[in-house]
C-alpha cells in the first residue's frame, strides 16, 4: 500500500508540474510543448497497433492526415461549413476509425515486413490523394483559415491554451489506453502479438481483433490530426509526409515499445530536443542525429522496459 | 467533469495572456540601453533547399553588417531554421514574436511556412517581409503585417505568358510539380495564355523528386507544342529540359525563378539548357553582386531580395524609433508597419514600393534566356 501511495503522490506532483509549467516558460516553449504533446498522442495511438497488437504500421500518418483534413474541410471557409468542434472532433475520430478498419481489411493475412510495406504504401496513397484531389482538398495550396476550437464563446488560440487542450487530450488518451490494455481486448492483442497461431487456437478471433487494433489505434491519430489542424490554422498535404510516421515509430523505439512513459520521454527527445539545439543553426540536425545514434548504441531497447506483463519478442 | 476541467485550464490560460496596454495602437517594442536591435530571419538552414535558404540568410546578414547600428544600437541577426514547412515555421514565429528584442522578421522562405506563420505574426503584430514566398493567398488575406520583396505567382506567370505570346508561341504545353508553388504558377500561366488567344495542348502534373519524365514527355510529343512551360524547381526542371531533347521534342522550354540557378540549371543542364527562357527578378547591380560574392561565394536565387527586405525593415526602424532619455529606444508596432508600407526606395532589385496588400508593385519580373557566348553559358536578360 505504501508504494502505491508514493506512486500516486509522484504522479500527482508531475501532473501539477505540467499544469504550472507554461507559467514559467512563456508562449514559445508552450507551443513547442504542444508539438511534443501532439506526438505523445500519436505515439500512444501507434503503441496500440505496434506495441500491443504487434502490427508494424508505417502508414500511421494517414490517420493523422485524415483527422486533420476532416476537421479542416468541415470547419473552414473552404466549403463554408463551420461545425462546432465538440461535434466535429468526435466525427474526425470516427472517420479515422473507419479508415483504420478499411486499412485493416486488405492486410489481414500479412505479417511483419510485408505488413510494413503495405501500410507504408497506404500512408503515401492518402497523402497523394490529398495532394491531387484539388476540387475537394484544394491540392498543394492547402486549406487556410481553419476555425480554432471555440467553447462557450471562448476561443482557444494562444499557445498556452493549446497546451492545456493537448494535455487534456493526452490524459484522456492515456486513461483510455490503460483501460483497454487491461481489458479482454488488450489481452487478446498481446496474445496475438506473441503468437498469432497460438492465439487463434485459443479462440481469439483474429479478424475482429486486428480490425479493432487498427481502428482504435487510428482514433488517436484522428484526434491528434483535428487538434493539429485547428491549432496551426492552415494545413498542407506536405505536413503529412512519411517522415511523420517514421518519427512516431522512432518515438516508440526510443522510449521502449508498449510503454506510456517511454512515449512521453521519446517525444521529448525527438521533438523537443531539436528545438533546444536551435542555437547550433546548420549543425542542428547533424548534432541531433549524432545524439540519436549514441542513444541507440547505449540503450538498444529504449529508455523504458515495457510495463507489467508485457514483453517484446523478436521473431 | 471534462468540461469543468477544460474550463479550469482555460481560465488559467486567460491569466497568462493579459493584454498589454501601450501608447501605440498595437503596442510598443522597447529596446533597453546597450541592447541590440534584433532582426529575425526565418529560412531553411538544413534540408533539401538549404543552399537557397542560407543564401537568403547571407543576403540579410550582408545588409545588417553594412548598416552596423541604428541610433547607436547594434543590429543583431537571429537566423532560425524554418524547415520550409508549416510546423517549424509556426514554432519559430512564436519564438520571434515573443522575443522582446525582435523588431521585425525577414521570412519565411516558403509559402507553406509563411501562410500559418503570418497568422501568428498578425496576432502579435510583428512586421514580416518575405524575400521568397510568392503564393497569391498571402497578400489576398488582408494581413496588414505581411510584405514581400519578391513578386507573387500571378505577376510572374502573367509576365511569362505575355512574353510567350509576344514571341509567337501559340501552342503551349504546361507541366508543374504539384507543389503549391509550381501549380499556382502553371495555372496562372495557362490562364494568361488562354486570355491572349493561345492554345494549351496539355497540362501535366509530375511528382517532386522523380527522375524520369519520359512518360509525360512522350505523351506531349505528338501534340507538337511550340513551348513547354514548367512550374517548379531546378531539380526537376533541368531533368525535363534534358529529357525533352532526348525524346526529340522540338519545343522551347520556359520556366520560373526556381530554375534561375547557375549551378543546378545551367551547369547541370549542359547543352540542353541553352536557349531556355527563365523568369526572374531584375538582375541586381554588378557592384552588389561583386560585394556579395567576395564575402559569401557564388550567389543563388533570393539573396538580393533578402538584402532589400532587410534594408527596407532597417530604414523603417530608423525612422520610427524614438530615443528615450536613458538611451533606450521605443518602436511603435503600428508606426513601424505603416512606415514599411510607405517605403519608397531604390533597392538592388529595382525600385521598391508596396501596394495596400503588401505586394511589391511595378514590373519586377524580367525574362532571361540561357545563352552561350565565348564558351560560357549564362542567363542573358532579354528586352521585354
Amino acid at each position: 500500500m505504501e508504494s502505491e501511495y508514493k506512486k500516486r503522490l509522484f504522479y500527482g506532483l508531475v501532473f501539477l508540474g505540467l499544469i504550472l509549467l507554461p507559467q514559467f516558460v512563456g508562449n514559445y516553449w508552450s507551443h513547442i510543448l504542444g508539438d511534443v504533446g501532439l506526438y505523445v498522442m500519436l505515439g500512444i495511438g501507434l503503441n496500440v497497433v505496434v506495441g500491443l497488437a504487434g502490427l508494424l504500421d508505417l502508414g500511421y500518418v494517414a490517420f493523422f492526415g485524415v483527422g486533420a483534413y476532416s476537421y479542416a474541410l468541415l470547419a473552414s471557409p473552404h466549403f463554408h461549413i463551420h461545425i462546432p468542434f465538440l461535434v466535429l472532433v468526435p466525427l474526425c475520430i470516427l472517420i479515422a476509425m473507419i479508415l483504420g478498419a478499411l486499412l485493416g481489411l486488405p492486410v489481414l493475412r500479412m505479417r511483419g515486413d510485408y505488413l510494413a510495406i503495405v501500410t507504408l504504401g497506404f500512408g503515401e496513397i492518402i497523402r497523394i490523394f490529398l495532394n491531387n484531389l484539388d476540387p475537394v482538398t484544394n491540392g498543394p495550396k492547402g486549406l487556410l483559415r481553419i476555425d480554432p476550437f471555440r467553447i462557450f464563446g471562448f476561443t482557444i488560440d494562444e499557445p498556452v491554451e493549446w497546451y492545456y487542450t493537448i494535455l487534456l487530450g493526452i490524459l484522456l488518451s492515456t486513461f483510455f489506453y490503460k483501460r483497454i490494455m487491461d481489458s479482454k481486448i488488450g489481452r487478446a492483442w498481446m496474445a496475438m502479438r506473441e503468437d498469432q497461431t497460438a492465439a487463434e487456437l485459443m479462440g481469439i478471433d483474429l479478424l475482429r481483433y486486428k480490425l479493432l487494433a487498427f481502428s482504435i489505434g487510428a482514433s488517436f491519430g484522428g484526434l491528434g490530426g483535428a487538434i493539429f489542424a485547428a491549432r496551426q490554422g492552415s494545413i498542407f498535404p506536405e505536413n503529412f509526409s512519411l517522415i511523420v510516421s517514421i518519427n512516431v515509430l522512432c518515438i516508440l523505439i526510443l522510449g521502449g515499445m508498449g510503454s506510456i512513459r517511454g512515449v512521453i520521454l521519446g517525444a521529448f527527445v525527438l521533438v523537443g530536443l531539436p528545438e533546444l539545439l536551435r542555437e547550433f543553426e546548420q549543425f542542428r540536425m547533424l548534432l541531433f542525429g549524432l545524439l540519436l545514434i549514441i542513444v541507440t548504441i547505449f540503450k538498444p531497447t529504449g529508455f523504458f522496459r515495457p510495463e507489467k506483463g508485457l514483453k517484446i519478442v523478436n521473431d | 467533469m471534462i468540461r469543468l476541467l477544460l474550463a479550469v485550464f482555460l481560465l488559467i490560460g486567460l491569466f497568462v495572456a493579459g493584454p498589454l496596454m501601450a501608447q501605440d495602437e498595437w503596442g510598443e517594442i522597447v529596446i533597453p540601453p546597450q541592447k541590440p536591435i534584433k532582426i529575425g530571419v526565418g529560412t531553411m538552414l538544413t534540408g533539401d533547399y538549404a543552399s537557397m535558404g542560407i543564401d537568403i540568410k547571407n543576403g540579410a546578414e550582408m545588409a545588417i553588417l553594412e548598416k552596423g547600428t541604428i541610433h547607436g544600437h547594434p543590429i543583431q541577426l537571429q537566423a532560425e531554421d524554418d524547415g520550409c514547412a508549416g510546423p517549424p515555421s509556426v514554432a519559430i514565429a512564436e519564438k520571434f514574436c515573443n522575443d522582446p528584442l525582435i523588431v521585425g522578421v525577414i521570412g519565411y522562405m516558403c509559402s507553406g511556412g509563411s501562410k500559418p506563420a503570418s497568422d501568428i505574426h498578425n496576432k502579435y503584430k510583428v512586421v514580416m517581409i518575405s524575400p521568397s514566398s510568392t503564393a497569391e493567398e498571402l497578400t489576398k488575406r488582408n494581413i496588414p503585417v505581411f510584405f514581400r520583396t519578391c513578386w507573387n505567382d500571378i505577376i510572374q506567370a502573367k509576365r511569362a505568358a505575355d512574353f510567350a505570346i509576344h514571341k509567337g508561341f501559340k501552342r503551349v504545353a504546361v507541366i508543374h510539380d504539384k507543389s503549391d508553388y509550381g501549380q499556382s504558377l502553371a495555372e496562372a500561366f495557362l490562364k494568361g495564355i488562354k486570355e491572349k488567344g493561345g492554345e494549351i495542348v496539355a497540362t501535366e502534373g509530375i511528382t517532386r523528386g522523380d527522375k524520369d519524365f519520359t512518360p509525360v514527355l512522350t505523351k506531349i510529343k505528338p501534340l507538337k507544342p511550340q513551348l513547354i512551360y514548367f512550374g517548379g524547381m531546378a531539380a526537376e526542371g533541368v531533368l525535363i529540359v534534358r529529357q525533352m531533347k532526348r525524346a526529340g521534342i522540338q519545343a522551347d522550354f520556359m520556366s520560373d525563378d526556381g530554375c534561375f540557378t547557375e549551378k543546378d540549371f545551367i551547369q547541370a543542364g549542359g547543352k540542353a539548357a541553352i536557349g531556355s527562357y527563365i523568369t526572374y527578378a531584375q538582375e541586381p547591380s554588378p557592384q552588389w553582386v561583386e560585394r556579395f560574392e567576395k564575402k559569401y561565394g557564388p550567389r543563388q536565387t533570393f539573396s538580393p531580395q533578402a538584402y532589400d527586405a532587410t534594408v527596407v525593415l532597417m530604414s523603417a526602424i530608423e525612422k520610427v524609433a524614438k530615443k528615450k532619455e536613458d538611451g533606450g529606444l521605443v518602436i511603435g508596432k503600428k508606426a513601424l508597419r505603416d512606415q514599411v508600407a510607405k517605403t519608397e526606395i531604390d533597392g538592388v532589385t529595382g525600385p521598391i514600393k508596396f501596394d495596400p496588400n503588401g505586394d511589391r508593385t511595378g514590373s519586377v519580373v524580367a525574362i532571361y534566356q540561357v545563352v552561350e557566348e565565348k564558351g560560357k553559358a549564362f542567363f542573358k536578360k532579354l528586352d521585354f
